[in-house]
């Protein structure tokens, strides 16, 4: 069934599309996750069961929820520094996870399950009131943006992703595209742990070549590669100039980048 | 039979061996380097290896299997066949689940797509996982279509495996499955919601209750057959009469595990399986695993554990330990990760696995299984790569690994304990109860965790909800950690544990509320009765599980404190602040270190062993005292040294230390 020449990066395309390490696992995972600046307020039929506020934020009391969506958009500019705010309704909860789970698994991949599924909380299912709408995001990132950004360069490729932001490493991927799909490989965690010498991110063009030719050697055939900063790789998400914005950001020392988009 | 399973390990024909082994996937090898990798495997010092038998591999068609007639490697008979000739003991891990990176878990997508096998939820919907890399639905355990289609693998496995088993073949051990709990969708209103689960429910109900004029008693019905009961979808319970029901259905959950080892064992049986059968146990406490429960009435000698190392949770994985040491007859680790998967952010150093092996040994692990040994694609970090080359820095660390467990017996010696603490069964059915929302994809928008719980104002004196060991702050961490930091090493079990094994024990921390089954506190009772020393609290318990009075604890005392009873003593402990007086110093368990982040176990065997655990990110000292001379065995210096021993030890490092008595 798998035959010996697999390597990591050959994980069968047809049963292992996977891009759920780059969806946040445990997201997925933790029916408990931590809390980031969300607000949010459970109530059935209207009247109010739960109210949970992060931390350093005091919510005025309340029983009865009228117009979910007016109500969470009045909270979120009443109590500025909120990242979110969201009214649930119990059973609508219920409604969403029975309909996650009708989704088509048996031809789904776990990509295709969890981009399905997080489409039906943004066609806003009644009952679930976001403000702002609710966003999917990947590391701070629009994802669908992300997505078409990974899969606009050379097609099939592997390639090197290291994302800095206050001169830290913020994201590092060796990432796999094929058939406009795709594919987490590996970390660069695992280069720094086994063979290969390469602790943190490269900062330099001769840094970036090292480090794609030990993944080239012992992981995949790098075609591609980027290191940039946070805010480059945000804009380079949106930006309608994404050539231009790349060798701008070179020029400047804000990237190393070869073959993306080209 | 040839092979036994007991609390000293296991033995083939009389002679012991110490159940030591490591996991490969023949599957994922070609066959021309099956023999390198398990002379390697032996080069590391194991003598046993574990390997899964993925159904989804072996069945090509429907009905229609290949182990090694087209394939060659999945000719499971051919590798068998060599780990005898090579002096390998093989424990087989059959499934039907066996997880592994397989898609689908290692079903085949023929079977789990029939929704005659599925385990519903409340809404009717099936109950989908994408917990293994790839969604499908959880089979019911109710299943009987389930049972068949497994039963035909077996029909199909059984020819290569029944000849193969030890004597006449290598095979010593069968695990069953694997992730024994719903695949962790524990919640109780989550799932199963299957027509034949909720017979089953019925049937539970009908054996507990014996009548349906008891069960409307006890639920406050008004049944006239077992036939029109429904199963609780979410907890509405409004006075104390209503929690029967639910905690009912809490305690169906526990049930409907052990009927389905119970049937597959069963199919194993029948099928001329005769070596020892085992359960591939999660990583979780309580219900809805009942470990003890399915110990004793499946005919299960090992119940093993799944431990996925983390250095920098030492507590955690201490704890875990703890409670196989407490549960299981050989605490057995069944899945010890040495590696881990590659899409897994991070994978131990050499140095952080070695941390965390120690960890285990010393807070009681006597039997292991290293997940995995060798590599194969989908997993990073084991001590032989795919390859079948030497990983040397991990490779080393076996190495030293097995010639020290070796030259010191250190699987034929016990960990020296005389203190247990207990999880409630009842308070952990009724937080289990008390909950809502079922965790499903719910994550994917963030639910506030508090938005799980059920706010319940039903009159208790202490709050049961809050006496469960997930909830922090409640009476049994508190236990833990007051134990911890009086350094008094303890192991964990749950109120069932029976009246001999708790008796060796000298001392047992159970934790209370308002009711408490009326056996189980004549239970205690007669463990203080017999000479130990009970510690409870946080609650006096007045009532039983059905809500009436039931005054055998609050008999023998009435106020917080300590009293003989017996020849022994019950303490009435509604807060640790009261618990300085609790461990004396002329207890045999205590030993006393000048520095409180250190953690200290002996281990009695052939050899008496000293472990000393720095779980901290910074080098401490510290003094020991001891009577005899020590001198270092691992990570400590090899003088012998009298008296008082003055050491410093490494971050994250065990040190050993050899009692020369």
């Amino acid at each position: 069934m798998i035959v010996r020449d697999v390597e990591i990066v050959d994980l069968r395309p047809g049963v292992w599309r996977n891009l759920i390490s780059l969806l946040d696992f445990s997201r997925l995972a933790d029916v408990r996750p931590t809390h980031p600046n969300i607000l949010s307020v459970l109530h059935h039929g209207g009247k109010v069961l739960r109210v949970y506020a992060p931390a350093g934020f005091r919510v005025p009391a309340m029983e009865q929820v009228d117009d979910p969506q007016e109500l969470a958009k009045k909270l979120y500019y009443q109590l500025p520094g909120l990242e979110s705010v969201q009214i649930l309704e119990q059973d609508s909860l219920m409604l969403f996870s029975d309909r996650v789970q009708r989704i088509d698994w048996m031809t789904s991949d776990m990509e295709d399950f969890t981009i399905n599924a997080f489409r039906l909380v943004e066609q806003d299912p009644a009952g679930l009131s976001f403000f702002p709408p609710f966003s999917w995001k990947w590391n701070g990132f629009p994802i669908e943006d992300a997505r078409t950004w990974l899969v606009s360069g050379p097609d099939p490729c592997a390639y090197f992703l290291g994302v800095v932001r206050d001169a830290a490493p913020w994201l590092t991927l060796i990432l796999r595209v094929a058939g406009k799909k795709v594919r987490l490989i590996t970390t660069i965690d695992y280069l720094a742990r086994f063979e290969i010498p390469v602790e943190g991110l490269p900062s330099s063009p001769k840094d970036l070549a090292t480090v794609c030719e030990a993944i080239h050697d012992h992981i995949a055939p790098i075609r591609a590669a980027l290191i940039c900063d946070y805010m480059v790789f945000a804009k380079l998400l949106t930006s309608e100039e994404k050539r231009r914005d790349l060798t701008l950001a070179v020029a400047d020392g804000l990237a190393s980048s070869f073959g993306i988009l080209e | 039979m040839a092979i036994r399973v007991d609390s000293n390990g296991l033995y083939l024909d009389g002679r012991r061996i110490p159940l030591y082994s490591g996991s490969m996937h023949y599957w994922r090898h070609p066959p021309d380097i099956w023999l390198a990798l398990l002379e390697h495997i032996k080069e590391l010092g194991f003598e046993i290896i574990q390997t899964p038998v993925p159904w989804g591999v072996h069945e090509s068609g429907p009905g229609i299997f290949d182990f090694g007639e087209k394939h060659p490697q999945k000719n499971l008979p051919q590798f068998l066949d060599l780990c005898m000739k090579n002096g390998i003991l093989v424990i087989l891990r059959p499934g039907p689940f066996v997880d592994e990176d397989m898609p689908f878990g290692g079903f085949p997508l023929r079977v789990i797509r029939n929704s005659a096998v599925w385990a519903l939820t409340s809404t009717g919907a099936p109950a989908l996982s994408t917990r293994y890399g790839f969604p499908f639905v959880i089979p019911s355990y109710a299943s009987e279509k389930f049972l068949q289609e497994i039963g035909k693998f077996l029909d199909a496995l059984m020819p290569i495996l029944a000849p193969r088993q030890y004597p006449n073949g290598p095979v010593i051990l069968c695990q069953m499955n694997r992730e024994s709990a719903y695949m962790g969708r524990t919640q109780p209103y989550d799932l199963d919601y299957s027509a034949e689960s909720i017979t089953l429910y019925r049937n539970f109900l009908s054996e507990k209750y014996g009548s349906i004029e008891n069960l409307n008693t006890m639920h406050g019905t008004k049944h006239s057959s077992f036939l029109e009961v429904q199963p609780p979808k979410g907890c509405e319970a409004v006075v104390q009469r209503d929690l029967p029901g639910y905690l009912d259905w809490a305690e169906y959950k526990e049930y409907l595990i052990r009927h389905f080892y119970q049937r597959l064992g069963q199919l194993f049986r029948d099928r001329g399986i005769s070596i020892p059968l085992s359960v591939d146990g999660p990583s979780i406490f309580s219900t809805p695993m009942d470990t003890m429960e399915l110990q004793k009435s499946q005919d299960l000698p090992l119940v093993g554990m799944e431990v996925d190392p983390n250095p920098s949770d030492y507590h955690g994985l201490a704890r875990q330990i703890r409670y196989l040491t407490g549960t299981n007859k050989l605490p057995f680790v069944s899945r010890f990760g040495s590696g881990n998967s590659w899409f897994s952010p991070r994978v131990n150093t050499p140095h952080e696995a070695e941390f965390a092996i120690m960890s285990a040994v010393m807070h009681g692990m006597t039997a292991v299984n290293f997940h995995m040994l060798v590599e194969g694609d989908r997993w990073l970090g084991a001590p032989i790569s795919r390859t079948g080359a030497f990983r040397e820095e991990y490779a080393d660390l076996f190495r030293r690994l097995h010639d020290f467990f070796t030259k010191y017996g250190v699987w034929e010696s016990k960990k020296n304990c005389r203190t247990l603490v207990l999880l409630s069964f009842e308070l952990e059915r009724y937080h289990q109860a008390v909950s809502t929302l079922n965790g499903a994809y719910l994550g994917l928008i963030r639910i506030p965790s508090v938005f799980s719980e059920v706010s319940l104002s039903l009159g208790f004196q202490t709050d049961p909800a809050r006496q469960s060991i997930h909830e922090e702050g409640s009476w049994i961490l508190e236990a833990c950690r007051f134990l911890e930091n009086v350094q008094v090493e303890y192991n964990l079990a749950d109120t069932h544990q029976v009246l001999d094994e708790l008796a060796k024990y000298d001392m047992v921390f159970l934790p209370t509320a308002d009711f408490m089954n009326i056996r189980e506190q004549e239970k205690f009772l007669e463990f203080a009765d017999r000479g130990g020393h009970l510690v409870f609290g946080p609650g006096l318990p007045t009532l039983d599980g059905a809500m009436n009075p039931a005054l055998a604890l609050k008999g023998a005392i009435q106020e917080p404190g300590t009293q003989t009873h017996g020849v022994g003593k019950i303490t009435y402990l509604p807060s640790f602040d009261a618990a300085k007086d609790l461990i004396t110093a002329d207890m045999p368990n205590v030993v006393l270190l000048d520095n409180p982040n250190l953690r200290l176990t002996i281990r009695g065997g052939s050899s008496i062993l000293v472990f000393l655990v720095n779980p901290t990110g910074a080098s401490q000292k510290s003094m020991m005292i001891s009577s005899w001379p020590l001198r270092g065995v691992w990570n400590a210096p090899e003088e012998t040294q009298t008296g008082s021993v003055t050491t410093e030890i490494a971050p994250f490092t065990v040190q050993v230390w050899e009692v020369l008595k």
